[in-house]
């Protein structure tokens, strides 16, 4: 069981979630005079979460700062914004992991276990000369560690033994964050459709600072027709091929149809392009196009698949500079449209 | 050719009426979907469920498939439509292929044909058709010996990193012939159910080995260091690669590889030494004149000969179909056996699944074996073969059946 101080650290930890629940107190409640600091707590986490991607980490009240936290992530739900949900849940998470940065290594581990259910091989704490060690679950590391993109936290470049790999302190803490993250991403998941009136005022404040604060370069309109010179080289290559009847395995088929239907080209466009397939089959083409674009079966428009998912099916050729920037064919596309072409190949194209 | 495809059906109904009882479902095997594609027209039957073994065999023996598979995901409603099946898992599954390792005898039996100008020719399928630069091109490839001791051998490879790396147990993991080019591993631990796809996809990065960073593993980069400091994982088997390329790499080979033929002379030279410094000072203490290039290149080379090389597709798929364990595969006649013992499996003894003999028109079949026979190779020959031999090459569409 958490301490009340442990709960205020770590407010997304099922005992702070029961604590919570004990006390029983309802959003009408909330409008009692008596709640105001709770109010005024949960809407400066959401201020400090949307102004400065970061929540403080000094308070008064224990309780004060447990209550705040259920308080601010039903205020980021209400906004309805998903901005402000991916923000808040990331300053959150990131606050949590300074508080674990500062424990020591056997804290950690009775965090992750206890709190959060992790595995960890208990006579897996070894203090080395060099740095302690943790032994984690691969089933936990990698759920975790695969949304964060850099190489060294690929498994492949890690310690595995027995189903254990092998992290420092800190890496537990920067997993540890990413679980929190998403922990507080999917309590986010059912918008109330009411907003009660007494938090009108707060609402108008934070909406205001949101629309200062957010990154105001969005995403222009994707163009009507698909721009070939802004494709990333992967998916220009399956283009290419497509073009000059080579064959394509199916992934590479899949990757390409579903990256042309989510860059606006029309069903028949995409048909058109296959025509030029050496073993060209209309009817099943024509089925499996209208399927990826959600015509067909569960209605859901297919996204190709990201770039770590073409690497593995050796889909991946010639990266280039902006490849390093994004993790997804599309994210490439709309960035290169947005930047502008290299020279000389916007008027190449035929 | 009709009448070669009779036999063919003919052979499978005899096997399934007398060893039906043989075929295996899968654990679990209500929640399973089972497909099935028919000798008729190449029709797949699809989502469809069996709830109990007699069920399934009896449909087997009445329908007489030519290929029979079961999905690897486990489903509240398996004969539904895809979306609506209500996924709750599926087994870690792994295809060790042929297809997907480089082996030299693919020049021998391998064939390409350009479908434009008929131009043929033996080996790995050329990007264009050296003759008419057509693009366009069709394989056929043949099963055989060697390439299935070396899909054998990365089965074995697979189990370690499964054992040793991921603390599987070995006897949650079942290892089928696929009844062709390769090998099914199938993993069924609950722990392993409910990863997701990219998680599955993770594993298979693993296997392979890739993206493998040298410069992440100062251990290995340290040339002063000894090659016991790490003795697990991907630097155990960096380091056992390192020890085998640096003791049995010829000169030639490691200047193929861009090494310096200085260098390379160095190596060769110089290996007894190796080895002896290796056991008794426990470092690698390497000759001078390799530098840090040179070891890199050659880690580079133990990380590709200690990966696994599965297909990517078939574990990361977590709705995939696979081949139903104990069934024929139409592709050769041969059964998709279950594999007690992967060292001593023989796909060529162990997998036959029909007795007696057959008269057949061979129109070109390289040497191969069947239980303790040697066949071929044959050239526009007619010759009587036992019943296996005779259902794989016309299966592989290399004879006829010669009525009389």
């Amino acid at each position: 069981m958490l301490s009340k101080a442990d709960q205020a650290k770590y407010p997304v930890a099922p005992d702070a979630v029961e604590y919570v629940r004990q006390r029983g107190l309802t959003i009408e409640e909330l409008s009692d005079q008596s709640y105001m600091t709770i109010l005024d707590r949960a809407e400066e986490r959401l201020k400090e979460a949307i102004a400065k991607g970061v929540i403080s980490s000094e308070w008064q009240n224990d309780d004060v700062e447990i209550l705040s936290f259920p308080v601010a992530v039903y205020l980021a739900t209400i906004l309805r914004d998903d901005w402000v949900r991916r923000r808040f849940a990331l300053a959150e998470s990131r606050r949590a992991s300074q508080f674990l940065l500062n424990e020591d290594i056997n804290r950690v581990a009775e965090v992750a276990t206890k709190t959060f259910g992790w595995k960890v091989d208990l006579a897996g704490v070894e203090v080395s000369e060099v740095a302690p060690i943790l032994k984690l679950d691969f089933k936990n590391y990698i759920k975790n560690a695969l949304k964060i993109r850099e190489f060294r936290w690929k498994l492949t470049n890690r310690i595995v033994d027995h189903g254990f790999v092998e992290v420092s302190k800190d890496e537990s803490a920067r997993l540890l964050q990413e679980e929190i993250q998403s922990r507080i991403l999917s309590r986010m998941k059912d918008i109330p459709t009411e907003q009660p009136s007494f938090l009108k005022g707060r609402i108008e404040r934070l909406r205001r600072l949101v629309s200062e604060r957010r990154a105001t370069a969005a995403f222009p309109e994707l163009p009507e027709t698909v721009v070939p010179a802004a494709m990333p080289p992967c998916i220009r290559n399956l283009y290419d091929s497509m073009h000059s009847g080579k064959h394509i395995p199916h992934i590479g088929r899949f990757a390409l149809t579903s990256f042309l239907v989510n860059a606006g080209a029309s069903q028949e466009d995409v048909l058109l392009l296959f025509k030029t397939a050496a073993d060209f089959d209309e009817k099943k083409t024509r089925y499996q196009v209208e399927h990826i674009a959600g015509a067909r079966g569960g209605k859901t428009r297919y996204k190709p698949p990201k770039c770590a998912t073409l690497r593995t099916h050796g889909l991946c050729i010639t990266p280039d500079d902006l490849c390093r920037q994004i993790s997804h064919p599309l994210s490439y596309y709309r960035a290169r449209l947005r930047r502008g072409l290299p020279r000389g190949r916007r008027y190449a194209e035929k | 050719m009709q009448k070669s495809d009779e036999y063919v059906k003919r052979k499978f109904e005899e096997y399934y009426r007398d060893n039906v009882e043989k075929v295996r479902p899968p654990p679990e095997m209500e929640k399973r979907e089972y497909g099935f594609l028919l000798f008729e027209g190449g029709v797949m039957v699809r989502h469809r469920a069996f709830k109990a073994a007699t069920d399934l065999r009896t449909f087997i023996r009445a329908t007489v498939p030519a290929h029979a598979y079961n999905s690897t995901a486990y489903y509240l409603e398996p004969e539904e439509e895809m979306d609506r099946k209500r996924w709750q898992g599926a087994d870690l599954t792994f295809d060790v292929d042929a297809d997907h390792i480089a082996t030299p005898c693919k020049y021998v039996h391998d064939l390409w044909v350009c479908k434009n100008c008929n131009t043929q020719g033996k080996g790995p399928v050329p990007a264009r058709c050296p003759k008419c630069q057509g693009e366009r091109i069709d394989e056929e490839v043949w099963l055989c010996e060697a390439c299935l001791e070396r899909a054998k051998e990365e089965v074995i490879k697979l189990l370690d990193f499964l054992v040793e790396d991921f603390g599987f147990l070995r006897r949650d993991i079942t290892v089928c012939f696929s009844g062709h080019r390769g090998y099914h591993v199938h993993l069924r631990a609950s722990e392993a159910k409910n990863l997701d796809s990219d998680e599955r996809k993770e594993i298979v990065d693993y296997v392979l080995g890739l993206g493998f960073a040298p410069e992440l593993h100062p251990d290995l980069l340290d040339r002063g260091a000894g090659p016991e400091r790490r003795v697990v994982g991907w630097p155990r088997r960096v380091t056992r690669g390192l020890y085998e390329i640096l003791t049995e790499t010829s000169e030639d080979v490691l200047a193929s590889w861009n090494v310096n033929r200085r260098v390379a002379k160095t190596i060769a030279r110089n290996r007894e030494e190796f080895v002896s410094r290796w056991i008794g000072e426990g470092a690698w203490k390497l000759p001078r004149g390799i530098g840090p290039g040179t070891w890199r290149i050659l880690i580079q080379k133990a990380v590709e000969r200690e990966s696994t090389k599965v297909d990517t597709v078939v574990t990361t798929d977590i709705h995939r179909l696979i081949r139903l364990p104990e069934t024929l595969n139409g592709k050769t006649g041969f059964r998709a056996a279950e594999v007690s013992s992967i060292e001593s499996f023989d796909p060529f003894g162990d997998a036959i699944a029909f007795r007696g003999e057959e008269i057949v028109h061979v129109r070109e079949a390289p040497q191969f074996r069947v239980g303790d026979q040697t066949l071929g190779p044959y050239l526009d020959k007619v010759v009587t073969l036992p019943s296996a031999a005779a259902v794989l090459l016309i299966s592989k569409g290399k004879a006829s059946l010669r009525a009389g």
